[in-house]
């Protein structure tokens, strides 16, 4: 049986860049301050379009999971299955994780652009 | 991860798990985050969530995450430490003992009070933090003085809303209906979802202001709740689709809420009945608002006029319309009035005291009200010589602390007498958090204490400035206590915080004040019992600390130990209601009603017209304005044409505190000023590049963010910056005048009743420079 794959989804639209997951990882895993569990990359903000109504904005942020978070919480991780303290955190609630399954299944539940990580 | 509702567990390896809320230290306004604190050996291993907690739902904020690098940091104080007077200004603290601390300070307590008078006694309390509790009593019934100051100038942080809200409103702080209150959260059959949520000058997800749990927008979002966004500002919640943004002007907010009282009555939009029972003044209301036609306030705020018609619609049409009321009602000379107009707009869409509006609490809950009751300790000549009290009466009357700015004035000058001991609950007022003219203040501080009691967590500029005495505090972790949100001015939700581990000899603040109270106003303070010869009896003290929260919850049928087993307390389970001006709920004498002396809302204020203030709400342009008529005469609007807003929050930081925190201060590591592309390319800035920002008050330096969520010609300015790894004597005192963001701010701009400065918008220049030091 090939071994378990696992991933963290992220609602985007709603996901605040609230930094809570990044310092959960570190708390977490103990790293140095140079080091990263999750890491968050802003897009944005930028206005959509030409003439547009001042309404249209861009304006995300994606918690991007580290080769350290996967460690931990991939295919065989020491923490492999159980719950991220950073999806615990997480202040707008919009990071999930589980198995592939599980989190293509969860992202199929939502009708607005997702982020899958494989892990 | 879920450990069960028991408020403490021990694991086999002997982990221990203690559930609690989460207030202060570190920095934070009374949010009540659920936690849990893991310890092992008595360390703090990390703070994790608690599931079970209805509206945190086991999230928690980067700056609790980060609590184990605060509670361990090098840089925190960790026993009391005093320093002699001539060595002020210098790094020469000496550990000495909680005993001889409270030996010697209680001493001078006794000699100030009897040798000045005890109004010769100032107490200044930090903003948001356990101490806004805490530090009325200290200085009431401790201290037993009338002088009890947050230094902001025009008391520019909350408390000018609470008034107003009591003035006009006639109830406690009403807010948004996140449903907090209600055990069954949004799926509450008593509640209904916010079509619409007028966010107005606030950021609520970073801030968190006076206990609203801000990411309650992202869940209603979720949910289908759509946005309005008034703010000089595009914020990262009114960027989503499907949102509207109202970019004002700064300052200028009066006259759009005027406008779209105006646009409501000429299109006979809003809630009819509500309008006709319960706001006085009506007609007064209609004519005043008559003379700002939709054209004219689209000029005064830049803000397009179909977009003031678009809002002005939704809100008279659609329902229910929730309010968030932020920080820039009370930094704005005119806020007096905008707070006005706002609770009279959220009474047109028909949002007072219904589901998915604004909810009502009474005018003090708990320990809102016991901290009132302190007053009481004082004689009616002592609580009469409050400095600014009797020049200032539509503050003194929501109020009870000094008028701020009459404050330094008084230091200044020593009229009507000398302030000549102080007390600093928390405050770091020097760094750019509240007091205006920071350098005015540190200079009248040094000239006029005679002898200084500093209650912190690390040594600041404001400690090492003046402080004779430093009393370490512990954090929300290390102290038994309670949060409520509002501070008991609307008690959404209330938890108890259950001690977790003991760090050095930090104490909490109520526990500061069960020692000295114990000793210098037994009468008040009867909870606590000293130990043989005066001497410090911990183990007293933590009963004293039980005993005192268990006299505080008994009027709700509880004591401290069974709040600690429910582990939390929402009104919405013990008998909540909406709509209590209905039902006599919120009136004293039991009558329906609002609280005010006409018993409705009161667009026509009986109470600011007593005090020499128009009745109605008006648009005043602000006095350092380049917009402003004598501005463009004298050259000045030219010279400052920019107009620089500040006080927003970051994830990173409370306001001065956590820029010691490594994690924290990775994330934002150097004060910023953000400007449009546009603005940025006329002063020949680049992104990162050291600004200087001055007008004719003072300047600061600021690395440059180049954003296009400000028009062209605003800039925003971080507060709260000093450099806690910089020399902290003096007169570098941390860098703490280097980036102060508050040496713009002119001293006592403020309004008639002696509430709002204009922190949020003053006109300034920009200049590049080489770094923080060079040009």
């Amino acid at each position: 049986m090939a071994d378990q794959k696992y991933a963290l989804l992220c609602d985007y639209t709603y996901f605040s860049g609230n930094h809570a997951a990044e310092i959960a990882c570190k708390e977490e895993f103990q790293l140095p301050i140079d080091q990263w569990g999750i890491k968050e990359v802003e897009i944005g903000p930028f206005k959509k379009g030409e003439g547009c109504d001042g309404d249209a904005w861009e304006w995300s942020y994606i918690p991007v999971p580290t080769s350290i978070f996967s460690e931990w919480y991939g295919t065989n991780g020491k923490k492999a299955g159980q719950r991220p303290l950073a999806c615990q955190v997480e202040e707008s609630a919009s990071l999930y994780y589980g198995t592939l399954e599980e989190m293509q299944a969860k992202m199929a539940e939502f009708d607005r652009p997702m982020v899958l990580f494989q892990l | 991860m879920a450990y069960g509702k028991q408020w403490r567990t021990e694991l086999e390896d002997g982990t221990v798990v203690t559930r609690s809320n989460t207030w202060s230290p570190p920095g934070s306004h009374p949010v009540g985050y659920g936690v849990k604190v893991v310890t092992k050996d008595g360390e703090l291993i990390r703070i994790e969530g608690d599931d079970d907690n209805p509206i945190t739902t086991g999230r928690v904020n980067a700056m609790n995450l980060a609590l184990r690098e605060y509670t361990y940091a090098p840089d925190r104080v960790i026993y009391p430490m005093k320093r002699a007077y001539e060595d002020r200004g210098k790094d020469k603290w000496e550990r000495t003992t909680w005993d001889e601390a409270l030996d010697t300070i209680c001493e001078k307590v006794r000699y100030y009070q009897n040798t000045y008078g005890p109004e010769s006694i100032v107490c200044f309390g930090g903003t948001g933090r356990e101490a806004c509790i805490y530090y009325y009593a200290l200085t009431f019934s401790v201290l037993q003085s009338p002088n009890c100051c947050y230094t902001q100038s025009g008391w520019s942080c909350y408390g000018p809303r609470c008034s107003i809200a009591d003035y006009v409103l006639g109830a406690g702080y009403p807010e948004l209906d996140y449903a907090g209150h209600l055990p069954g959260s949004y799926q509450d059959p008593a509640y209904t979802l916010s079509k619409w949520v007028v966010v107005w000058g606030k950021e609520p997800l970073p801030s968190n202001g006076d206990g609203f749990f801000g990411h309650c927008l992202v869940d209603m979002m979720k949910l289908g709740t759509k946005i309005i966004s008034i703010d000089p500002r595009i914020t990262w919640v009114g960027a989503h689709d499907g949102n509207i943004n109202l970019q004002v002007r700064p300052q200028t907010d009066a006259a759009l809420a005027l406008g779209l009282i105006n646009l409501m009555f000429q299109n006979d939009e809003y809630d009819h009945e509500f309008v006709e029972n319960w706001i006085y003044g009506v007609d007064e209301l209609k004519e005043r608002a008559a003379e700002y036609p939709v054209e004219k306030v689209a000029e005064i705020t830049t803000v397009p006029a179909e977009k003031i018609e678009q809002v002005a619609h939704i809100i008279g049409t659609e329902r229910p319309i929730g309010w968030a009321w932020g920080l820039a009602f009370d930094q704005n000379k005119n806020g007096v009035q905008l707070s006005q107009a706002m609770i009279i707009l959220a009474a047109m869409a028909g949002s007072i005291d219904r589901p998915g509006g604004l909810t009502l609490g009474p005018p003090s809950a708990l320990l809102g009200k016991w901290r009132m009751e302190q007053r009481g300790a004082m004689t009616d000549e002592v609580w009469s010589k409050r400095i600014g009290a009797e020049a200032w009466p539509g503050l003194s009357t929501g109020m009870s602390t000094t008028q701020p700015d009459e404050t330094l004035n008084t230091m200044e000058t020593h009229q009507p007498y000398q302030l000549r001991m102080a007390w600093f609950n928390s405050s770091n007022f020097l760094a750019p958090t509240c007091s205006a003219q920071p350098k005015r203040w540190h200079d009248a501080l040094c000239e006029s204490i005679e002898f200084c009691v500093v209650q912190d967590i690390m040594q600041t500029p404001t400690s090492m400035a003046v402080g004779d005495y430093f009393l370490p505090i512990s954090t929300w972790a290390e102290h038994d206590g309670i949060v409520l949100t509002h501070y008991g001015r609307n008690t959404v939700f209330m938890g108890p915080m259950n001690k977790a581990l003991t760090v050095g000899e930090a104490k909490s603040d109520i526990e500061i004040c069960l020692m000295f109270g114990a000793r210098l106003n037994p009468e008040w303070w009867p909870w606590y019992k000293e130990g043989e010869g005066g001497k410090l009896d911990l183990d007293n003290l933590a009963e004293a600390v039980v005993q005192f929260f268990s006299d505080q919850t008994a009027e709700l049928g509880f004591d401290f130990n069974e709040f600690r087993e429910m582990g939390l307390y929402q009104p919405g389970a013990h008998g909540f209601e909406y709509e209590k001006y209905e039902k006599g709920l919120l009136r004293f004498d039991g009558e329906p009603g609002f609280n005010t002396i006409t018993g409705q809302i009161e667009a026509y204020s009986i109470l600011y017209e007593s005090w020499g203030e128009d009745p109605l709400p008006y648009y005043y342009e602000p006095d350092y304005s380049p917009y402003r008529p004598n501005m463009i005469e004298n050259g000045a609007a030219r010279q400052f044409p920019l107009i620089s807003t500040s006080g927003s929050r970051r994830y990173s930081s409370f306001h001065s505190e956590h820029r010691h925190v490594p994690s924290l201060r990775q994330i934002d590591p150097w004060p910023w000023v953000q400007m449009n592309p546009a603005t940025a390319e006329k002063y020949g800035v680049t992104d990162g590049d050291w600004c200087e920002v001055y007008n004719m008050f003072g300047q600061a330096r600021f690395k440059a963010e180049i954003t296009p969520v400000l028009k062209d010609g605003i800039i925003n300015c971080a507060h709260g910056w000093w450099f806690p790894e910089q020399d902290g004597e003096e007169p570098n005192l941390f860098g703490v005048f280097k980036s102060n963001f508050n040496q713009l701010v002119p001293h006592m701009d403020i309004g008639k009743l002696g509430f709002g400065a204009p922190y949020k918008g003053v006109m300034c220049n920009i200049r590049r420079v080489r770094s923080l030091d060079n040009d």
